[in-house]
Formats: structure tokens, C-alpha cells, sequence
């Protein structure tokens, strides 16, 4: 493991208790990661193992019942509701399986919702937008819904949103699932190869091993715990 | 109906919808029978406070009924009459000639034969104490109840110049707008208020065979040329102008019945059009099972006539017990009008409930239908 | 407002049915409790309104109202002297009045009904000083009256039968009228208006029903209230002619607790409506609001937004409720003793415009709450 790069993800010993109806679910069970800037990191198991769960615990949108969740030097395990929001929109782009968009605006609107968060003037706003569109290719479909989008293009739309804030950490989860064989390759090569491209570090829950191959690293769980990991070199030899 | 149990299941299945629904519906129609009541209630004192076939002789040319004043010894001379079978007078004293609140009513009766011309409640052993005494008051059971009055009790009533009696008995007259009158004899009612000899009006019972507008006329021809002459007419008739006053807001209220039966049209009508969008899936799957167009539409009709069934029987229901519960009446002219919920209006009002769910949400369970397969299971925007 | 508003507007759109009869149901919520209310308002206040701050009204000693009040003549005789009373040119403001209801027809027909006559001196312009004279003149023969603006209303007949000229017959009479009295807002304006002689000979009294005494200013007023409490020799009862009015209006009080009743009930009825709607929009979006959410949108945010859709079914249909009451505006309606006229001014389309947003927000709290209690992981784990 190369220590040269600064660590973007530091979890300790996490653990997350559900109540469900009196039952009581134990989904993590003390998990413990490290992931360093620019690494493609997959995270793999079956359902129920955790791995959902975990990359919503690193994105901010779920917390620890224990342990902590170090991301970009902060520990946002403990962070507020309020404090989980604003900092979610600086930090992490996140790509659904699944409806992504929202439905009454347009690819350039959808885009552009984390930036009305920010206090940006319109022109800079507005530069954001096209660039993130136009790194996913969709700057001709700006203006279309995304009923009049193709379920690919659907997802390019969702992936310059999640780059939109410029985030150093991008979160997936299953976000080819929907899709075909061909689209599935394509979407999963454009993101990689943006955060490849701008320095971003990339998560992935996903079923496809297809997307594992292409991953810097791959982490196996399995009720809630970490079970395996597997980074091959070969893997690196592979992408380039 | 065999669909029964599909039209429930998709009535429980989103309950929050459905509860707003019911409770919309239950409101709606709440207001409805209040308001129906009281038409009801106005028609049903007409018909139960006129006595059959009685006419009544009233001071000519006055407004107010209570304001009537003839000379008692008219009924010496309409008795003479050959139609004429019975006649007896009252005088009427009272506070107001249109009050919404409590009226305190004195009706002077001649004991004798008031009862031929009216319905009372009472024990003979009551009747009798009263009709021998002359200080005595026999008091409708509305009025005893208000003021909490027992018989054997002595009162003075403040208004009207302090006017004394014992109570000797408490009658009932369901309906009837007496109920809210203290009956004392007439005589010592003329005394008590310094008008010997005067009375407010005359009641007539006609002999069988006589024919009743014919006798009204020979009555007026009687008096016509005297210092009080007399109108008479039949004792609904008298009874229905003397209330006309409170028609128009009658009539009024109406138009609100109507309002409140348009928000059960609209309130069905939306919420059917939002389950039927939510339940694309489910059409989808009945009409892949065989369910024809009609037998679809059927099934989302008939859930939107229970939901309205339901909340509108709920709604006629609550408002037979709050205008059981409360107190309000509308006294115009002497008369008295209460709310009347009766079995048939509940259930006019729950059929009407059921009919306007029914015609709101036909647009959008036809439109449902129609929808083919593959567009439902497409779940379209 | 981070939210864009567009996205609320648009979502709104998206179901324009729903939009559509949200809106008709808040407008017929609105539209009944306009009317209710201002039949209420015009019930009471038209009583209310009637009397003057300075009358001090004279009855029969036990009368609790004019109708069954008489007055020897010669009450009046010894009570027009007093130095309290208003004087205006030389004349005592002393108005002896006759007041009864009697059975009226038209001059053509033959069906009576109820109306309210009044004999007067010409000196009851001056205490009644909001009645006026619109058109025609003043009685000058017997059998000659004046009709008030809403006759026609409380008689039930068309108003073109009580036009100047034409005759209504009653106290087996025929009269003419001759001319037209407006008292808007008061009673006087249901009211036939006739001479003091004429209608006394007519109807065959001899006394008087009320003297309306205009009180110089409100200590003489007190004065003359006072000395009647005190003097002996006139057998009459004495208190503020405003004061009377007021308890008579408290007569219809029940009336104004119904429309209070039902107005509110149709209220509540719009607010299911509106809850319903605005319900299965934060149900039907849970999964957009989790989306929203995660992007860093926060609970608030979201929940205004939420707030602002609700809104404009809500006005809509209220404008629609305000543009159909403005068609009542003017229309009589008849009530035990009298009439009114439906007064549909700019505070009430303002209060109905008011109430239609308070409909939207009442229906939207409980969806409200909905959509700020869910959880962003709740939010998108939902469809």
C-alpha cells in the first residue's frame, strides 16, 4: 500500500445498529478502512452485508451507533444534521442506481442544484453547469428532461451532477445496475476516468464484476464486517 | 359482490388517503343534514302544530300573529254558526315578535276544551288540578326542562310584567312548537295583564261535512263590519305565513347544502384521480386477469361510493347526535322551529354522499378503464 | 430559497387535475364562508347600525320591544319641552312614532304578506338621521307613503311594484307611494313610512308606539335618562336608542354562531382536500425529496418548497370564490322582521383571500411534518 498519497477516508471500527419494529439488527459489526486519494475502491458482498450501508456512512447520509468516520481530515461521525448537509454538498458527489433526477428539470437544472447551495454568482454558476456537462458529453441535451433522455444518458447527467461542486470524493451505489452491458462499460469508464482525471477518490458498492475489474481495489463484506480484499496489480496493468 | 374484497383492500391500502377522504366526506355531509334539519325541522312543526282541519280567526290586518287582538265575545258569535262544531280562544302573551333566543310564551287556553283542538301529553290527574284552578299553569316539557321547573312550583316570570302561577303538570307535544309554552287559564291570564275580554285568536273546528273556506268567509262576513274585524284561515296556512319570515334564510342554507355536497364531489373525485395514478400497476395486473373495461370500471366506482358511503353515514350520523345534543331553535312570530334529524334524512343524505362520490370520480375511473396495458404497466409520466 | 422555485411550480403542473380541484375545493370552502359571513354581518350590523348615539327611545313602561309598546299622547305633549332635547331651528328633535306590522299586497295582487309600517312627523328624518329621502317627496295627503330601499325584498314582490306611483294596499287601504327612503345598513330600510295621523286613523290606534328623543350631546343624554328613572308622571321607560338596538340584534346572536359553525365546517372540509393533495405529493416524492437530500438540500428547504406548492390551487381558487361573491354583492334576503342586503366589500374578498391561505397552510402542516420528519436514508430507500 503506497503511503504517498493523503488519506481521504479514514474509518474506525464502525458499527451501525438498526431498530427495526423491536428487532434489532446489527448491519455493521466494526469495520475499520483506510482509502487513499485517486484510489477506485469497490465495494462487494451480498445483501445485507453492509456494504450500502457503509459507503452511506462515509457519504454522510447515514452515521456510525459507534466508531468513527474520518473524511478529508474531518470526522463527520459526529457532525449534525445541519453541519452533514453543507458539508455534503462541498464534498461528495453521489450517483444513484436509479432515478437520479429529478423529473420537472431539465439535465442543465439537475446539474445544477448542489451549485444553488453554494454562494456562487450566476456567470460562475452557470460556467460549473457546462463544464460538468460538457465533460460527460451531454452539453446538446442540456435542456431536455430527463424523461427525454436515454437511461446512459440519464446517468452522465447524474455523474456531472455528483462532479458539478468539484468533490474530492465520489460515491456510487450499483450506479450501472440499471443499465445495459454496453452503457453499463461506457458510464463506468467516463466516471473512472474523470476522477482518474481530476484526482477524485471514487467508491463503488457494486454486483458487477465487470466494475471490480476496473477498480484500484476491491473489499468483500459480509454481515457487516470486511471479509477480503483483493488489489492486483494486474488490475492497474489492465486500465492503462 | 364478489369484487368486495378487492374494492376494501384498495380502500385500506394507502389509509392516510382514505381517512382524509372519509373525513372530508364525513364533514361535508355533516353540514349537509345540519342544514337539511332545518328545513326539516320547520315543516315538521307546520305539520304537527296545526290542527287538522282547525281554523284559525285573527285580528285582520295584522303583521304579527302575537299582536292579534279580537273581543272574546267573537267566539259567542262564531259558535252560533251551523258549520261551526267547537270553537275555543287563547290569548297569547309573549316577550318579542321574532327572537333566535329563549321565548318565554304565555298561552292563555280555556281548559275546557283546548285538548279537542290539541294533542297534549298529559296526565288526567295533571289536566285536572290545572283546569280547576285558576292560578294554575300547566308548562311545555322544553320550557319546564330550560328553566328547571317541577310541579308544585310557584313562579313569577320577571318579563311580561311578572306574571304569577303554580305549576300543576308538565305535558309533551313532540313537534309541536307548544312545548315551549306555559298554559295558564285564560281569564286569569286577561287579568294578569289588564285586557279583560280580549283574546289574540280563535280556533274553530268545523263540523264534518262543512266545507272549510266557505266557513272562513261566513266568519269574516260576521265581524267585517264591526270595530275588530277578522281574518280567518285554515291553522297551516295561518301558521306557514306567520313563519315566512325565516323562508328566505331557509332557502338560503339550502344553496350551502348544495355547496357542501359540491366539496364531496371534488373531494372524491381528487382523491380517486390520485389513487387510480398510484394503482396503474394494479390495473394493469386486473385487466392482464381478464377484467373487461366495464368490470374495471366498475371496481374503481364502487370504491369511491364506499368511501363515500362510509364518511357520509359517519357525517348524517353525527349530525342526528349533535342536533339531538344541542339547544338551538328559532323562534319567529310565537312559533318555535327545532332541527329535526329524523331516519330519512340520514339516509338521504348518505345516498346523496354516495351519488356525488359516484359522479366525481366518474371522469377520472372511465379515463382509468380506458388505460391499455401497455401504457399502465409503463407507469407513464 | 436555495430550492428553485420552478421545481415546486413545475411539480404543481405535472398533475394539473389535482391542482384543478384542490383549487375548487378551497374556492367553495371560501366562497361559503364569504357569504355566511357577511349574512351575519349584514343580520346583526343592519340591526345594530340603526340606532343614533344621541336618540334616547321611549316605550310603554314593560315593553321590551317597540311593537308592543303604546304610549299615551300625552307622554309626548310633556316630554317635547325638555331642555335636553336637540333643538334644530326652533324645533325640538321629538319624533312620536307608530310602529306596527301589518298584512300588505301589492297594488294589483291579492297575496299578503308581513310588512313593517312606520308613521312618522317629518321632524323623524332629523332624529333618524341616517334615513334620507332618495326620490320623490315627502307625504303631504293621506294615503300617501314613502317605501324604505328593501320593501320590496321583505314583501317578497318584485321591486318594480313599489316604484314611485304604484300602490301597496294594507289596513284596508290602498296607499301611493310617493316616494323612496334609503337607510342603508339599518333597519328603517325594510320599512314602509307614512304620516303619524294618517297611519293612526288607518289602523285605528290611539297612541303612540315610541317617541325618539335627539339628546344635545351626551351629558343631556345621561340627563334625560336619568329623570326618567326619577319623575312620576310619566309612565314610560326610557334608554339609549343604540343600546336597544344592540340587544335586539343579540336576538339573531344564534344565527351568527351558526354561520360561524357552518363556515368553519366548509373550511375544514377545504383543508382535507388540500391535505390530501399536498399528501400524496410528499408521499409520491420521497424519493426525489432523499435525492434532494443527499445533494445537501436541507429538511427545511425542502418543506417550504413543499409549502409554496401548496399555495397557488389555494389563491386560485380563492379568487374564483371572490370574483362569485362580488356577484351577491347587493342581493336582499329576508328575515323575521326585516331584510338586509349582502354587502361583499374589499375587507371581506381580502378576508376570503386570507382565508384561502390559511386553508392551504392548515393542509399542509400534517404533510409538512411528513416530508421534514423522514430521514435522507429513509428518503432514498423508498420505491
Amino acid at each position: 500500500m503506497s503511503t504517498t498519497q493523503p488519506t481521504v477516508v479514514e474509518v474506525r471500527d464502525a458499527h451501525k445498529i438498526y431498530q427495526r419494529g423491536g428487532e434489532r439488527l446489527d448491519v455493521l459489526q466494526g469495520v475499520s478502512l483506510h482509502v487513499e486519494q485517486g484510489e477506485f475502491l469497490a465495494l462487494m458482498g451480498s445483501s445485507g452485508s453492509g456494504k450500502t450501508t457503509l459507503l452511506n456512512i462515509i457519504a454522510g447520509i447515514d452515521f456510525p451507533t459507534s466508531g468513527t468516520v474520518v473524511v478529508n481530515g474531518r470526522d463527520i461521525s459526529h457532525f449534525r444534521e445541519d453541519q452533514l448537509s453543507a458539508w455534503r454538498t462541498r464534498n461528495i458527489g453521489y450517483i444513484f442506481q436509479s432515478f437520479n433526477l429529478v423529473p420537472v428539470l431539465t439535465a442543465y437544472e439537475n446539474v445544477e442544484l448542489p451549485l444553488l447551495l453554494l454562494p456562487l454568482n450566476r456567470k460562475r454558476r452557470h460556467e460549473q453547469v457546462m463544464t460538468a456537462l460538457d465533460l460527460v458529453g451531454l452539453t446538446d441535451r442540456k435542456d431536455h428532461f430527463p424523461r427525454q433522455l436515454s437511461g446512459g444518458q440519464e446517468q452522465r447527467a447524474a455523474i456531472a451532477r455528483a462532479l458539478a461542486t468539484d468533490p474530492p470524493l465520489v460515491l456510487g451505489d450499483e450506479p450501472t445496475g440499471d443499465l445495459d452491458r454496453v452503457n453499463a462499460e461506457s458510464v463506468m469508464h467516463l466516471v473512472a476516468g474523470l476522477c482518474r482525471e481530476f484526482g477524485k477518490t471514487f467508491i463503488v458498492v457494486t454486483h458487477d464484476p465487470k466494475v471490480a475489474s476496473a477498480a484500484t481495489r476491491v473489499l468483500h463484506m459480509d454481515k457487516g464486517v470486511l471479509v477480503a480484499e483483493s488489489g492486483l496489480p494486474l488490475a492497474e496493468e489492465v486500465r492503462k | 359482490m364478489k369484487l368486495l374484497p378487492l374494492v376494501l383492500r384498495g380502500i385500506i391500502r394507502n389509509p392516510i388517503r382514505a381517512g382524509l377522504t372519509l373525513a372530508g366526506v364525513a364533514v361535508a355531509v355533516f353540514l349537509f343534514t345540519g342544514v337539511i334539519s332545518l328545513e326539516r325541522g320547520m315543516s315538521r312543526m307546520l305539520g304537527i302544530s296545526a290542527g287538522e282541519n282547525v281554523l284559525v280567526v285573527a285580528e285582520k290586518y295584522q303583521g304579527c300573529p302575537v299582536q292579534s287582538k279580537l273581543p272574546a265575545a267573537h267566539g259567542d258569535a262564531i259558535a252560533e254558526l251551523p258549520a261551526v262544531a267547537a270553537v275555543t280562544r287563547t290569548l297569547f302573551v309573549m316577550s318579542a315578535c321574532s327572537r333566535a333566543t329563549d321565548l318565554v310564551a304565555v298561552h292563555g287556553i280555556e281548559p275546557g276544551n283546548y285538548r279537542d283542538f290539541r294533542d297534549l301529553r298529559i296526565s288526567d290527574a295533571e289536566y285536572a288540578a290545572f283546569s280547576g284552578e285558576k292560578g294554575a299553569a300547566i308548562v311545555g316539557a322544553v320550557v319546564a326542562q330550560r328553566y328547571g321547573w317541577q310541579v308544585g312550583q310557584a313562579v313569577t316570570l320577571q318579563e311580561l310584567g311578572g306574571i304569577s302561577f303554580t305549576i300543576r303538570g308538565i305535558f309533551e307535544a313532540p313537534g309541536n312548537s307548544l312545548e315551549n309554552a306555559i298554559l295558564v287559564d285564560l281569564e286569569y291570564l286577561q287579568l294578569a295583564t289588564s285586557q279583560p275580554g280580549v283574546v289574540t285568536l280563535l280556533l274553530v273546528q268545523p263540523k264534518e261535512d262543512a266545507e272549510a273556506g266557505a266557513l272562513a268567509a261566513e266568519i269574516d262576513a260576521l265581524f267585517d263590519a264591526s270595530r275588530a274585524p277578522s281574518k280567518t284561515s285554515p291553522e297551516h296556512a295561518f301558521i306557514a305565513s306567520a313563519v315566512s319570515g325565516i323562508t328566505g334564510l331557509v332557502d338560503f342554507s339550502r344553496w350551502l347544502g348544495f355547496a357542501s355536497l359540491g366539496l364531496i364531489v371534488v373531494g372524491v373525485g381528487n382523491s380517486m384521480s390520485m389513487s387510480i395514478r398510484d394503482r396503474t400497476r394494479e390495473i394493469a395486473l386486473l385487466k392482464i386477469a381478464g377484467f373487461r373495461r366495464a368490470q374495471v370500471l366498475r371496481v374503481i366506482l364502487a370504491e369511491a361510493v364506499a368511501s363515500a358511503l362510509i364518511g357520509g353515514l359517519l357525517g348524517a350520523w353525527l349530525a342526528a347526535w349533535a342536533v339531538s345534543r344541542s339547544a338551538f331553535s328559532i323562534s319567529v312570530e310565537g312559533y318555535t322551529i327545532v332541527p329535526h334529524v329524523s331516519i330519512e334524512l340520514i339516509l338521504l343524505s348518505t345516498l346523496l354522499a354516495a351519488l356525488m362520490g359516484l359522479v366525481g370520480s366518474y371522469l377520472p375511473a372511465r379515463a382509468a378503464s380506458r388505460l391499455t396495458v401497455p401504457r399502465a404497466l409503463r407507469e407513464v409520466d | 430559497m436555495p430550492l428553485p422555485l420552478r421545481y415546486n411550480f413545475r411539480s404543481l403542473l405535472r398533475r394539473p387535475m389535482r391542482a384543478l380541484l384542490t383549487a375548487g375545493g378551497t374556492g367553495l370552502a371560501v366562497l361559503v364562508a364569504m357569504l355566511m359571513l357577511a349574512l351575519a354581518r349584514g343580520v346583526l350590523d343592519g340591526i345594530r347600525e340603526s340606532g343614533h348615539p344621541l336618540n334616547v327611545l321611549v316605550t310603554s313602561k314593560g315593553a321590551e320591544t317597540i311593537e308592543f309598546s303604546s304610549l299615551d299622547r300625552g307622554v309626548y305633549e310633556k316630554l317635547r319641552h325638555s331642555p335636553e332635547i336637540a333643538q334644530e331651528k326652533g324645533n325640538a328633535l321629538a319624533s312620536p312614532e307608530l310602529y306596527f306590522t301589518t298584512m300588505a299586497a301589492t297594488g294589483r295582487g291579492n297575496e299578503t304578506t308581513q310588512a313593517i309600517v312606520r308613521g312618522v312627523l317629518p321632524v323623524a328624518f332629523e332624529v333618524h338621521d341616517m334615513v334620507r329621502l332618495a326620490e320623490g317627496r315627502l307625504p303631504s295627503a293621506p294615503g300617501e307613503i314613502l317605501v324604505g330601499g328593501l320593501v320590496a325584498t321583505k314583501l317578497g314582490i318584485n321591486a318594480t311594484a313599489v316604484k314611485i306611483g304604484e300602490s301597496l294596499k294594507f289596513e284596508g287601504n290602498v296607499w301611493r307611494i310617493v316616494g323612496r327612503i334609503e337607510a342603508p345598513g339599518t333597519v328603517f330600510d325594510s320599512e314602509i313610512w307614512g304620516g303619524l295621523d294618517d297611519l293612526m286613523t288607518a289602523s285605528r290606534r290611539a297612541e303612540y308606539s315610541s317617541i325618539v328623543l335627539r339628546a344635545a350631546d351626551p351629558a343631556a343624554m345621561e340627563e334625560m335618562i336619568f329623570d326618567f328613572e326619577t319623575r312620576r308622571d310619566v309612565l314610560a321607560e326610557s334608554r339609549e336608542e343604540s343600546l336597544y338596538y344592540a340587544a335586539y340584534a343579540e336576538n339573531f346572536a344564534p344565527i351568527r354562531s351558526m354561520v360561524i359553525v357552518m363556515a368553519a365546517m366548509m373550511v375544514l372540509g377545504g383543508v382535507f382536500i388540500g391535505m390530501n393533495t399536498l399528501f400524496a405529493a410528499v408521499v409520491g416524492r420521497t424519493r426525489e425529496i432523499g435525492v434532494l437530500r443527499v445533494t445537501g438540500y436541507r429538511r427545511w428547504h425542502i418543506a417550504l418548497g413543499f409549502l409554496v406548492e401548496a399555495l397557488p390551487p389555494a389563491l386560485l381558487g380563492g379568487a374564483v370564490a371572490c370574483l362569485i361573491a362580488l356577484g351577491f354583492n347587493g342581493l336582499g334576503l329576508r328575515i323575521p322582521m326585516g331584510a338586509f342586503r349582502f354587502q361583499i366589500d374589499f375587507p371581506l374578498l381580502g378576508f376570503g383571500l386570507f382565508l384561502s391561505l390559511m386553508i392551504a397552510l392548515l393542509g399542509s402542516l400534517w404533510p409538512l411534518w411528513r416530508a421534514m420528519r423522514i430521514s435522507t436514508i429513509d428518503a432514498i430507500r423508498h420505491l
